[in-house]
């Protein structure tokens, strides 16, 4: 009985503590009391607001050491000045919403970013614009955080000096949503990050690739574009993610990938977009994985899949319009393919099961040879090309006797269309 | 230069022409290549593929497969085929250079004619189903025209090295097996026997020298299929694609129709008719 007086006494206590300490809201602008971000910080306590007004305030670094909120209203720009980072945090809990956040320091030695946040839990980090940061949004040792509706704009020239758009580095249980990324080195990089989300983000034109990571397992990634980069996406060094409804398109030229796949195991990927790539995805060394719904369309090579890559299954996907389905580059094979749709399936189906009776040899002897000397790609359309494929259908010299589609479909496996715009910027 | 201008394009070269184009409205081979594109170009849009874009593929086929074999026979048998006629009018005081050009340039525009015709009314007739590729098809059929002329010119050329028909089939035969396939067939072979030097400039040097090459270049680049030739290197991406890549490339084939048409006529002009 007297212990739950006391108890109910001590919440009472608490209750009173906390009204008295209630957070408080501070405004900056050029015409108030406080005229400046870093002395708004410094009069801020735990759990405050600040509402960052209209206006230009380059003051150089900006430390964060307490969980504070940082609001903008009519779209102030906080500047770097070029030097160093623009925003850096040390806290959990701290918001950053609605700020144009541009011009951080360039360095060979350390990574200057637009927000650098390290050792912290909870972050908000939402419709912020990042304009010519190195990095744009880097964290480190970070968990828990949210990187929504972002708009990242680049402007990096060398891959030398460049930076990243989001850079996770040992960072977990992130969401990274509604991005659009751009003119950076990678648009979005991962290292050492897991259990994340990263949804519905739009990474073009950058340096080198769309999206990158290595040794950063259970994430997911659902809906993103990714588009005009010299390499979509590549992943390496991971296990157990999964990839779903994803476009990629557009990565030309020579050694470009609209997805490099990389000793990645036990991963599924369905129902991407893969279209106008030299080659569509790029399967070196990953074994296990689940590839089913996707669609391939118009790219140079539809995949490629390297012999170091074991029980891999391709299931159900639509190749349409590729110059080439699958290229590989011996004559051994553990891949399993069956039911997918081939446009260039010539079989018939006499039983009316829907699938062809005879099966399909997707690897043609000319894309063997071109995966060898790209310049061959020249003579594509070639009637010489003809000859080669028809002396090797008698002759097989090159071409894995074991890589076949038993049972392709005879007809466009029908998948639903993806709308995966949903950012508006 | 006016007059110099009047000189080549004289009165003769025009009146050969003109009366080589209206011999050639009367052939019933004309008609039928005509028919055979007409026919062949609309059964492939119809029927060769759900997509437009397929059947530019299959377009491009037909017309370096079909152009300058028909282009060469046809050339060859016309040129020795009215060598008695040409006797005669070399017996007038005419050029032989004017007929020799007049000649050419009336059986190029004729069978380009039927070509345009056949294939162009089978694309009119089907734009619906096409509409997409529309400027590869319009880029391949002034190719088709393109190759036309450059292997007439080839065809007289030929004719020109000796009076027998069965000789001179044989070499228009050899010279169109060697174009159609043993040219890939050698660059084939010597990519995959050098490939481990830069190829490049060889390989681009190479496809110029054959103008079958040359126009499935052109047209491979600039349809939407082309996804692969990103991997050839962007040496030759940037040498044959763009706007800049289909003038030179096309410049290239006027230069394959000068040349033998030059040395024809050097021929010609020696030799005992």
């Amino acid at each position: 009985m007297l212990l739950d007086y006391i108890k109910i006494l001590l919440l009472v206590i608490i209750s009173i503590g906390t009204v008295c300490v209630k957070s408080k809201t501070l405004s900056i602008c050029k015409s108030c009391k406080i005229k400046q971000i870093k002395t708004a910080i410094k009069l801020s306590r735990s759990g405050d607001t600040i509402i960052i007004n209209k206006g230009f305030y380059s003051e150089g670094l900006i430390t964060i050491d307490k969980p504070i909120s940082l609001i903008g209203k009519n779209n102030p720009v906080v500047d770097g000045g070029n030097q160093g980072h623009v925003f850096y945090i040390r806290s959990n809990n701290v918001n950053i919403k609605n700020l144009t956040i541009q011009n951080s320091g360039m360095s060979y030695v350390s990574d200057f970013s637009g927000i650098r946040i390290e050792q912290s839990k909870n972050c908000i980090f939402k419709n912020n614009k990042l304009i010519n940061t190195t990095y744009a949004i880097y964290l480190s040792k970070v968990q828990g955080c949210i990187i929504e509706g972002n708009r990242i704009i680049g402007s990096a020239k060398k891959e030398s000096s460049a930076g990243n758009g989001v850079h996770l580095f040992y960072s977990n249980a992130i969401k990274v949503k509604n991005n659009n990324i751009q003119g950076h080195r990678d648009g979005l990089y991962f290292e050492f990050a897991e259990d994340s989300f990263i949804t519905y983000n739009n990474s073009h034109n950058n340096l080198r690739f769309g999206m990158h990571f290595m040794f950063s397992h259970n994430n997911t990634f659902n809906y993103n574009i990714f588009s005009d980069n010299p390499t979509g996406v590549a992943i390496m060094y991971s296990r157990n993610l999964k990839v779903h409804k994803n476009i990629f398109q557009r990565s030309q030229g020579n050694s470009s990938y609209g997805f490099l796949i990389k000793e990645i195991t036990d991963s599924q990927f369905i129902e991407n977009i893969f279209t106008q790539n030299t080659w569509g995805i790029f399967l070196n060394a990953s074994n296990r994985n689940l590839f089913k719904k996707n669609t391939f369309q118009l790219n140079g090579w539809a995949a490629e899949v390297y012999s170091n890559s074991y029980d891999n299954k391709f299931i159900e996907n639509n190749f349409l319009l590729n110059n080439f389905d699958v290229a590989t580059n011996s004559r051994r094979n553990t891949s399993q393919f069956s039911s997918n749709y081939w446009d260039k399936y010539k079989g018939y189906d006499l039983n009316y099961d829907k699938k062809g009776d005879i099966p399909y040899r997707p690897v043609s002897i000319f894309s063997f040879w071109v995966s060898n000397f790209p310049e061959l790609a020249i003579l594509l359309n070639s009637p010489m090309t003809s000859f080669l494929e028809v002396a090797e259908h008698f002759f097989p010299a090159f071409t894995p006797g074991e890589l076949k589609d038993t049972s392709p479909s005879m007809l466009v496996i029908k998948i639903k269309p993806l709308n995966n715009n949903i950012n508006k910027f | 230069m006016l007059l110099n201008l009047k000189n080549i394009f004289n009165n003769t070269i025009i009146k050969v022409l003109q009366f080589e184009f209206y011999e050639n409205l009367r052939n019933k081979w004309v008609f039928y290549y005509s028919g055979l594109f007409f026919i062949l170009t609309y059964l492939i849009i119809r029927f060769g593929g759900a997509q437009p874009l397929q059947a530019s593929g299959s377009l491009l086929s037909l017309v370096i497969l079909l152009v300058p074999i028909f282009s060469l026979i046809f050339g060859s048998v016309s040129f020795i085929e009215t060598l008695g006629f040409m006797e005669l009018m070399a017996a007038q005081p005419v050029k032989r250079s004017s007929i020799y050009i007049g000649k050419c340039l009336g059986l190029s525009i004729s069978l380009s004619m039927s070509f345009l015709l056949g294939m162009g009314l089978a694309i009119i007739l089907s734009l619906s189903h096409s509409d997409k590729g529309l400027g590869t098809i319009i880029m391949l059929l002034v190719l088709g025209v393109m190759l036309s002329f450059v292997f007439v010119s080839f065809a007289f050329l030929l004719a020109n090295l000796s009076n027998k028909k069965e000789i001179v089939l044989g070499l228009v035969l050899t010279i169109w097996f060697y174009f159609f396939i043993l040219h890939d067939l050698i660059m084939f072979g010597v990519v995959v026997s050098f490939g481990d030097y830069p190829l490049e400039w060889l390989i681009l040097t190479m496809s110029a020298l054959n103008p079958i090459d040359l126009s499935r270049v052109i047209i491979t680049l600039h349809m939407d299929l082309s996804s692969l030739m990103g991997a050839s290197g962007a040496l030759i991406y940037n040498f044959f694609g763009g706007a800049k890549g289909i003038v030179l490339g096309m410049s290239m084939l006027c230069l394959w129709f000068t040349a033998p048409l030059l040395i024809g006529i050097k021929i010609f002009n020696k030799r005992n008719l």
